[in-house]
């Protein structure tokens, strides 16, 4: 090397280093929130996680961005009301079997087709047929066919009553696409494109990044129950992908994110001392709940299972680690789902007495206690809970020894039954949930407490295929009776749903399951 | 000439004579040792840190695990002196014992990479020929691999645990021993005393373990100092990840992974074991610097 | 010189399929399947079987690694299981985001580093050398998980002189790129350092020396120059440095880069995912490698290519 060549290599430095800010300058598609171009309203949302494929059909995990892509035949309204969606009415045979939905005539597509019958029979045919592997095709097990009457009617028959179908097609995985979606787009169909009728379009989505959504200038088939008609105010969505739940919320208080769906109750103090941000809270569907392999020692003693219900305190839990954002939980269904909670659950309850868990101990062959493993996947509050837990059980003489997995090898963990003691949270809306974790046939997973029992199957099965839904939410709660009884899970908290919006976001409406961004939601602009 | 002065002299002289050159050079070396003041330093840090693991129950005022949920996040006190975390555990006390991880990661993989790779090296560079060529292969195999997302592969495979993040640690860093003994086993070779040792019809493992490696002890013992800090990185950050040491057992990566939601509300949850993490790494980093520039001139960078 | 690249190269392929086989027994040992993140909680066992059929992971090992080593031979990575879309795609996307925030902690080590290994090593045992020098130490012992954390809190969070976390302007990439680039100069700073040093106490630099050049003149027009060989080795030994610690940071400033992919990707078991990166990234070690071999053999001409 001359001094010409060390003179080059500083250059060479420089003008790589130029590049560099060029490239990533310049690359990115510019944009950048808050200094977009004029007046445009874009809202930034923060998740945890981003889509994986964007098509409710071949997704099991539903990113937001779908709910407002996709239109359903039946939406739900701030208390969980089914109420019209693409279908304007529908209405159910005697026998319960037949159930015929009336499509809303002015619908179309973000390609511009109208919504028609034929496009509900394909959505719901391609999730039935067994080579899509669809995830959701377990869910509508209880469809038979579903049958074209004309333009726009379409039935929905049933193998047996199954009242739950409401609830089943409103979920985010119910979504209407356009007949034949496949064999128009080809690959691209849930990267590139996806066609819904909902109040957003697809702009672009940057894997790993974020989901940009546009509005949909034509809408105007929202739902009569919405303050709001027509097209949705703001211009832009963007679900912007942030996994570590600590830049998360900081993002949300430096303003990079407009609102958070799901704060961690540890923060509510913080943002609400905080004037740019506003904390809304309410119910929730969620239950946290320390499990145990039902089949296996100790655990299969009922008085073992009673003995842990009692060791847990739970009122500590939720106003220490909580913070007081939540309540405790002794039954199996959260009191949000008013129809089907058992009231009584209060009175039936395990209630925190380590003295009685002793006892409890000692009169099942345990006078010393045990040793077990308690397992837990290792998200934040999950792996606190299971710290907690650990403490507790110590107190009443179960010796625990952690582990934490990620989720992935935690599932693979509870399949494969490996499980002793382990750390769950569900968050579900509808009674439905108690089928999934406690049927014999859903064994080994997810009926991962592995409780096979002939009792629980029946009163299930008959809850579940009840012909109406004041039936079926009376024999829920039967179902609860009886698994409080047994103590097959801890049921031990039940958070609050904890959103946060910054001051710019207006017109907030709370709603339990999904933000309504079409009802009126707006965004202030400097 | 010198071969057959070698040879007359015998196995027992030899061995003798290497001996003695060592115990005089021994004094001489711990003098020039520390009469450089980074070598205190790093040696001083390094003594703290193994007291403290050791004498951890007595230095520590609570338990690692003694948890108080009344008392969470509390800020520094006479009676917590680093404040106290999430579950009103005792911050200092667990910092303590936290020591204890670093020190065992670091021993005992280090000790088991140290294993495979002087093995596999002293295999490859004695005996050359397709055993050098497999073992090399297999080394430039690992080092060709990002350290951290092996040791995560390997986390993921084995399952979560103490042991096995020391297993993975040691699966992520031989290769450097590898090289190292394989090095000075191809230039040991050659030398004289091997060859008399040869000729004496000395059987390989002696040759090996009573001659050779005595003679490259210096560099691996170097080497060692210097991986021990790398060891205790690859831990806290897979402690980070939430992949490492099992809750309630304290590491320092891992009560910086739980701090740092509390990073506004209590920092010095996670600011403290971030700068312990520091300091004793670069403890290890100045007497192995120190170590190397008296023990082994060669291997300056 | 050719030829000898070429042999490097052909030499790397034993290597680069031994280490496919290493990353598909780890991965297939681990407990978990992707199904069980594609399929959520409410599926019946036999649509998981469909679904288990529909990529092939209900064959035996050996089948599958043969499949994905033939595809492998065609430069088909696979679909990747969670996101189903080609493998080598997702790579194509990720790729180009790992490497930028590489490049930038590169050149941002080299900035810093080499200035100051040069002042080190001028003012041989002076204060400046020692203070040099003690920085090193200290940047080279930072965590760097750590010290990007410190970074986001105060510059991000608590100033809010750069954004939190994300990507696309170049302001994304000062944090990240700063902490990587930091803890990397500390050992370039050294290296740089202790080459000088052998340079300046060689006999053509005292000859310049004696010969009445001026010290200016010396170190940079004689020293200099040969000092910096070692350092091109660097950017090939580095390479692997650098991808390792942009994972971790990418996870913590929420970068999607190749880093961030993998790591969901060994979470979820998306095996043909890990897989594909896998060899991407250690074949560009492996590249990297050989490119500053042969780099330091052009520029050095003690060293000659056999």
């Amino acid at each position: 090397m001359s001094k010409k060549n060390v003179k080059r290599f500083g250059l060479l430095l420089t003008v790589c280093f130029i590049f560099t800010i060029l490239l990533t300058g310049c690359g990115g598609g510019g944009t950048e929130q808050g200094s977009e171009a004029g007046k445009e309203k874009v809202l930034v949302i923060g998740y945890d996680r981003d889509a994986e494929i964007l098509d409710t059909i071949k997704t099991a995990w539903y990113s937001d961005a779908l709910i407002y892509i996709h239109d359903r035949l039946v939406s739900r309204d701030y208390d969980f009301g089914y109420q019209p969606g693409l279908a304007e009415k529908w209405d159910t045979s005697e026998d319960g079997l037949t159930w015929r939905f009336y499509l809303v005539k002015n619908a179309k597509f973000h390609n511009g087709d109208p919504v028609t019958a034929e496009d509900v029979k394909w959505t719901f045919d391609t999730i039935l047929d067994p080579d899509t592997g669809s995830p959701f095709r377990g869910d509508l097990a209880a469809i038979d066919r579903v049958e074209i009457v004309d333009e726009h009617t379409v039935d929905i028959i049933l193998k047996y009553p199954f009242p739950n179908l409401l609830f089943v097609i409103s979920n985010t995985a119910g979504g209407i696409h356009p007949a034949n979606a496949y064999e128009t787009y080809g690959d691209d169909y849930g990267t590139k494109v996806v066609i819904g009728s909902g109040p957003y379009k697809l702009v672009e989505w940057i894997q790993g990044d974020k989901i940009v959504l546009e509005k949909n200038e034509e809408y105007d088939w929202n739902p009569d129950w919405m303050e709001h008609q027509g097209a949705p105010l703001i211009d832009k969505l963007v679900f912007r992908t942030v996994p570590d739940e600590n830049t998360r919320m900081m993002e949300v208080e430096v303003g990079g994110i407009h609102l958070l769906r799901d704060v961690p109750t540890t923060y509510v103090d913080k943002f609400e001392e905080n004037d740019d941000l506003i904390v809304h809270r309410g119910p929730s569907t969620r239950l946290g709940y320390l499990a145990y392999a039902t089949d296996k020692e100790p655990f299969n003693n009922v008085l073992v299972r009673r003995a842990i219900n009692h060791a847990i305190n739970r009122d500590e839990i939720v106003e220490y680690v909580l913070r007081g954002i939540g309540g405790p939980a002794y039954g199996y269904l959260p009191p949000l789902l008013k129809d089907e909670y058992l009231e009584e659950t209060e009175d039936l309850a395990y209630r925190y007495d380590p003295e009685k868990a002793k006892e409890l101990l000692e009169e099942a062959g345990y006078p010393n206690g045990f040793k077990a493993v308690l397992s837990s996947d290792n998200s934040t509050l999950n792996s606190r809970m299971a710290e907690v837990y650990q403490n507790m059980l110590k107190e009443v003489g179960i010796d625990t020894e952690i582990r934490l997995y990620d989720s992935a090898s935690y599932t693979g963990m509870l399949r494969e039954g490996k499980q002793e003691l382990f750390v769950r949270e569900y968050s579900w809306p509808n009674a439905d949930i108690l089928d999934w974790f406690l049927l014999s046939d859903q064994f080994p997973y997810p009926n991962h407490s592995r409780w096979v029992d002939e009792k629980t199957d029946e009163l299930i099965k008959s809850a579940a295929q009840s012909p109406t839904w004041e039936e079926r939410a009376k024999g829920y709660k039967e179902v609860q009776r009886y698994l409080i009884d047994q103590a097959v899970w801890c049921p031990v908290y039940i958070p609050e749903k904890i959103m946060v919006a910054r001051k710019e976001v207006l017109n907030f409406k709370f709603h339990p399951w999904m933000l309504m961004f079409q009802d009126g939601f707006d965004i202030a602009v400097e | 000439m010198t071969n057959i002065r070698v040879i007359k002299m015998g196995e027992k002289e030899i061995t003798k004579a290497i001996e003695e050159n060592q115990k005089d050079s021994f004094q001489d070396f711990v003098r020039r040792l520390f009469k450089n003041k980074a070598a205190l330093a790093g040696f001083t840090i390094i003594m703290i840190l193994i007291i403290v693991a050791i004498f951890a129950p007595l230095i520590a005022p609570y338990e690692y695990d003694a948890q108080n949920l009344k008392f969470f996040l509390r800020p520094p006190s006479k009676e917590h002196l680093l404040g106290t975390d999430e579950f009103g555990r005792d911050v200092f006390s667990r910092i303590v014992y936290g020591s204890r991880i670093s020190l065992q990661i670091g021993f005992i993989a280090v000790g088991i990479s140290l294993l495979i790779g002087t093995i596999l090296g002293a295999l490859a560079g004695y005996y050359g020929g397709v055993i050098d060529y497999v073992i090399t292969g297999i080394t430039d195999i690992a080092l060709s691999f990002p350290t951290i997302l092996l040791a995560i592969a390997f986390v993921a495979a084995l399952g979560p645990s103490l042991v096995n993040v020391m297993i993975a640690v040691a699966l992520v860093s031989w290769c450097g021993y590898c090289r190292l003994v394989r090095a000075e086993f191809l230039s040991l070779r050659e030398q004289e005393f091997v060859e008399a040792a040869v000729v004496l019809g000395m059987d390989d493992k002696r040759i090996i373990f009573n001659h050779i490696l005595p003679n490259s002890a210096a560099p691996i013992i170097v080497m060692t100092t210097l991986e021990f800090p790398k060891a205790i990185i690859v831990e806290s950050t897979l402690s980070f990840l939430g992949i490492g040491v099992q809750p309630p057992t304290p590491s320092w990566g891992s009560i910086l992974s739980s701090g740092k939601f509390f990073l506004y509300e209590a920092p010095w949850i996670s600011i403290v074991p971030g700068f312990m993490i520091m300091i004793v790494v670069m403890g290890f980093n100045l007497f192995g610097d120190a170590l190397r520039d008296v023990l082994d001139p060669r291997l300056k960078e | 010189m050719l030829k000898y690249a070429i042999k490097r190269i052909i030499l790397a392929i034993p290597v680069i399929i031994s280490m496919t086989i290493i990353v598909f027994l780890i991965l297939h040992l681990a407990p978990g399947e992707p199904i069980d993140l594609i399929v959520g909680p409410n599926v019946t066992p036999e649509v998981y079987e469909s679904i288990r059929h529909k990529y092939g992971l209900d064959q035996p090992l050996i089948v599958q690694y043969f499949k994905f080593l033939g595809n492998l031979f065609r430069l088909d990575f696979g679909d990747s299981i969670l996101q189903q879309r080609p493998v080598s795609r997702l790579i194509l996307e990720r790729l180009p985001v790992t490497l930028k925030l590489g490049i930038a902690g590169f050149i941002l080590s080299v900035i810093i580093a080499i200035p100051l290994g040069i002042l080190a090593a001028v003012n041989r045992n002076t204060i400046i050398d020692y203070t040099c020098m003690t920085g090193a130490m200290l940047g080279m012992s930072l965590p760097t998980f750590w010290f990007g954390l410190l970074l986001l809190y105060f510059f991000a969070y608590r100033m809010r002189i750069f954004p939190i976390s994300g990507y696309g302007t170049w302001k994304h990439l000062v944090l990240p790129a700063f902490a990587l680039g930091l803890t990397d100069a500390a050992v370039t700073a050294r290296m740089m350092r202790s080459s000088m040093l052998e340079v300046l106490g060689q006999d053509y630099v005292r000859t310049a020396r004696s010969k009445g050049l001026a010290e200016k003149v010396v170190i940079y027009q004689h020293a200099l120059k040969n000092a910096l060989i070692p350092i091109v080795t660097l950017l090939g030994m580095r390479l692997g440095w650098i991808i390792g610690g942009s994972v971790v940071l990418e996870t913590i400033f929420s970068i999607p880069g190749l880093g961030r992919l993998m790591i969901d990707s060994i979470h979820s078991r998306d095996y043909p995912v890990v897989q594909g990166s896998m060899i991407v990234l250690t074949s560009a070690i492996i590249l990297g490698n050989i490119i500053a071999d042969i780099l330091y053999a052009v520029i050095d001409p003690r060293i000659k290519f056999d």
